[in-house]
């Protein structure tokens, strides 16, 4: 039975290994600490000795070919003779920030190869690591970032927290927003040298560097026992002398008790080591081969000064086309804002100019000063109103010129003053709006005028002569309603009764009946009218009477659908 | 100095134990403490008596089937509070409710698959699969089932003792654990805050 499915598990989570390297890592530091020579030392034997050397020569290779990938980087911007003058500033840099070269390595040299400049880079190099202190971001993410943003890609400076908004970030320029950023990180870096991470830090990278060190005595020792004189010569010595190993005891090993120390012994420890004994247990022929001196073109100071400064200026040059790009493009951005409203403002216009209108306008004011000038108010106003239109007019012409000149003041202005006579006209058009409400309502006024009381005497005259035509309570009281002012009736005008009955259409009951009207009585049948319920019971019945027995066209038991 | 990054049970349970001991003892006491009355329920529902005649005890056994033993039984039923092993899909769990001995596997599970015994095969069919009653009783399985207490649901699985007792707890020690745990969290990190861990001496 398998019982390993019988438990209830509780709080299940996906692990992973990050805090087991972590800790190895840890592990590994503490030994560094206070083993590192003794256990080393101790250890000789072959397992440790091969294990160790495995690890040094993989972080020798490791920081050996970051160091090449900045090298090459250094070379192709033309300054290869700056190379020991870079090595040497990383390692000031590793020392004085106790951040190690693997990281300041590849951070440079994306800030290097962006930038172009030995000193710009060096000033964002510095102003990275302050900022990966502050944010806890590592170096090579920071210096990223930074050598992105130099170029205007600024979308990642965003991580920083800088309390700037997406759109800060795409307007602001990137000195500007590394301003904010380093502003908010100020004396991270200096608080981070007081702190035992600091400290664990600086140990860590001693002991890595003493590892690479060693490393790198254990591949040039190896490789030379094997008689070659790459890494992968020494890779192939070290598995296959492996065992010889066990027999070798070295005194020197227990003595070793400093990093430093050991780290100087060992790296002259393959020579010792070869020389002394591997050798002759292996008959390899160890002699040290004699160095070759490389005859190297090395370049005057003074030459290498004035590559520096082409350098330089180069990176200056191209930071000036970059930001005379950016203006330009930004300029372009502006003109074509300004073109933009301008052209809002033209259809605002275009919508309320109307040529006809203009041209009725201006034969009305060729009217009005044909009369002397003797008009209304609305007149004028409307005078006033063509005056304006017609300044519109000039004001679009004006702004179209100064769209097709691309002059940005001068389309600004002639905006503004479309804006401005616009509004005057706006402002006078309402005013012509209210004049004719008015006069809407005078005119109004006036046509009531139509109805007195002599029409009204006319048409009642008229409706009396018109025996056949009946005029209803409701008009008639109407009529009389409007008149009511004059003292008399409608009514009484026409000589009209408003009980009068008229033949046909009101039943009048003192009319003379019909001879077949009075006994005569029409019956209609109906039938028997039931009770709801009857009825329903009875078509119950009747569904039921059909179900059991059938009818024509169904037979017995069928169920009605 | 690499960064540490907790991630799941395993980190979460070194690094307390590394930086803040207190905590993680605190953290085991209330995980007991949420876990402890689901056992002693469990325990409870383990019957005193046989369940049947021939599930007892005997001086000799035909055949490797454990026989009936209430004791061992209570006795294999615990909590534990350590995180265990990842499984295969490399889950684990920060503590857990266990029946540990077979004889109350069989107990707790018996009928959950096939709830009238496995398919008869008999004695006499040829194979060794599995899965299958070889017993001469084509009706040993349901028997043997119908013998036992009904099966529990709970929300963790189906069972008779700490499944039922689960259930019968309804999520509270769950939840107390899942409050130990997050407790333990918030604290540990609050204290990252005030001051950087170092490893202890």
């Amino acid at each position: 039975m398998d019982t390993k499915n019988v438990d209830i598990r509780l709080n299940s989570k996906a692990d992973l290994k990050g805090f087991k390297q972590a800790e190895t890592a840890l592990t590994k530091l503490n030994k560094t600490t206070k083993t590192f020579a003794k256990s080393f030392g101790l250890a000789f034997g072959a397992s440790a000795l091969v294990a160790f050397s495995k690890a040094s020569v993989k972080a020798f290779a490791a920081d050996e070919a970051a160091a090449r990938r900045l090298s090459t980087a250094v070379d192709n911007l033309g300054i290869g003779f700056a190379n020991p003058a870079i090595s040497k500033y990383i390692a000031d840099l590793e020392k004085s920030a106790s951040i190690a070269d693997d990281l300041l390595r590849p951070a440079f040299q994306a800030l290097l190869t962006t930038t172009g400049s030995l000193t710009k880079s060096q000033e964002l190099l510095s102003n990275a690591i302050q900022i990966s202190r502050a944010s806890g971001i590592d170096l090579v993410t920071v210096a990223d970032d930074l050598a992105k943003g130099f170029v205007g890609t600024t979308r990642g400076l965003s991580k920083y927290n800088s309390g700037l908004t997406k759109a800060e970030l795409q307007s602001k320029s990137f000195n500007e927003i590394l301003g904010v950023i380093l502003a908010k990180s100020a004396g991270a870096a200096e608080d981070y040298l007081t702190t035992t991470s600091y400290k664990m830090d600086a140990l860590s990278i001693a002991t890595g560097n003493a590892s690479e060190i060693i490393g790198g005595g254990f591949v040039d020792a190896l490789a030379r026992a094997s008689g070659g004189t790459e890494a992968t010569d020494a890779a192939i010595f070290l598995e296959t002398m492996a065992g010889l190993f066990n027999k070798v005891t070295l005194a020197a090993g227990t003595s070793v008790g400093a990093i430093p120390t050991l780290a100087q012994n060992l790296k002259k420890l393959g020579k010792d080591i070869f020389f002394g004994f591997v050798g002759k247990q292996a008959g390899a022929n160890l002699a040290t081969p004699p160095k070759t001196t490389e005859a190297k073109l090395t370049l005057t100071e003074k030459k290498q000064q004035e590559l520096l400064a082409k350098m330089e200026k180069e990176a200056l040059r191209r930071e000036k086309e970059r930001l005379a790009l950016l203006n330009k493009q930004n300029a372009a951005k502006k003109l074509q804002g300004v073109i933009d409203k301008a052209n809002l403002a033209l259809g605002k216009g275009g919508n309320i100019f109307d040529i006809e209108a203009i041209q009725i306008n201006a034969a009305l004011i060729g009217q009005a000063e044909a009369l002397g000038k003797t008009s209304t108010d609305a007149q004028k106003l409307a005078i006033a109103n063509d005056v304006q239109r017609l300044r519109v007019k000039q004001d679009i012409n004006a702004l179209e010129d100064a769209i097709a000149s691309k002059d940005t003041v001068a389309i600004e202005k002639a905006t503004a003053k479309l804006n401005e006579d616009l509004k005057i006209l706006g402002v006078l058009q309402k005013q012509d709006t209210k004049l004719l409400d008015i006069s809407n309502v005078l005119s109004n006024i006036k046509s009531k005028d139509l109805i007195n009381l002599d029409n009204l005497n006319q048409a009642a005259a008229l409706l009396s002569a018109m025996s056949g035509v009946r005029i209803g309570s409701q008009a008639v009281s109407a009529a009389a309603g409007v008149v009511s002012g004059a003292g008399v009736t409608a009514a009484s005008v026409a000589g009209l009764s408003l009980n009068m009955p008229v033949a046909g259409t009101d039943f009048n009951p003192n009319q003379q009946r019909d001879r077949n009207y009075t006994n005569n009585v029409i019956n209609v049948t109906a039938g028997v009218i039931g009770d709801e319920n009857i009825i329903v019971d009875a078509v119950q019945n009747a569904l039921n009477e059909i179900a059991r027995r059938g009818y024509l066209t169904t037979y017995a038991g069928a169920i009605a659908v | 100095m690499p960064s540490v990054e907790i991630r799941g049970n395993t980190d979460l349970r070194r690094a307390l134990r590394l930086f803040a001991p207190d905590l993680e003892k605190t953290l085991r006491d209330e995980m007991k403490a949420g876990l402890l009355p689901v056992v002693k329920q469990a325990r409870g529902f383990v019957p005193s008596t046989v369940p049947m005649s021939g599930w007892a005890a005997r001086s000799f056994s035909e055949a490797r089937f454990p026989f009936y033993n209430a004791q061992l039984i209570r006795k294999n039923i615990g909590y534990s509070t350590l995180v265990s092993k990842p499984n295969k899909n490399g889950f684990t769990s920060m503590a857990r409710i266990f029946n540990g001995s077979g004889v109350g596997a069989i107990y707790e599970t018996a009928g959950r698959k096939n709830a009238n015994g496995q398919v008869w095969v008999g004695p006499k069919a040829g194979g060794s699969s599995k899965g299958v009653s070889r017993s001469v009783n084509p009706g040993a399985g349901k028997q043997f089932i119908d013998n036992l207490e009904p099966i529990s649901n709970s929300l963790k699985g189906r069972g008779r003792l700490i499944y039922r007792a689960w259930a019968a707890n309804r999520g509270i020690a769950e939840g107390i654990v899942n409050k130990a745990v997050d407790k333990a969290i918030t604290q540990f990190y609050a204290r990252n805050k005030e001051s950087k861990f170092s490893k202890a001496a």
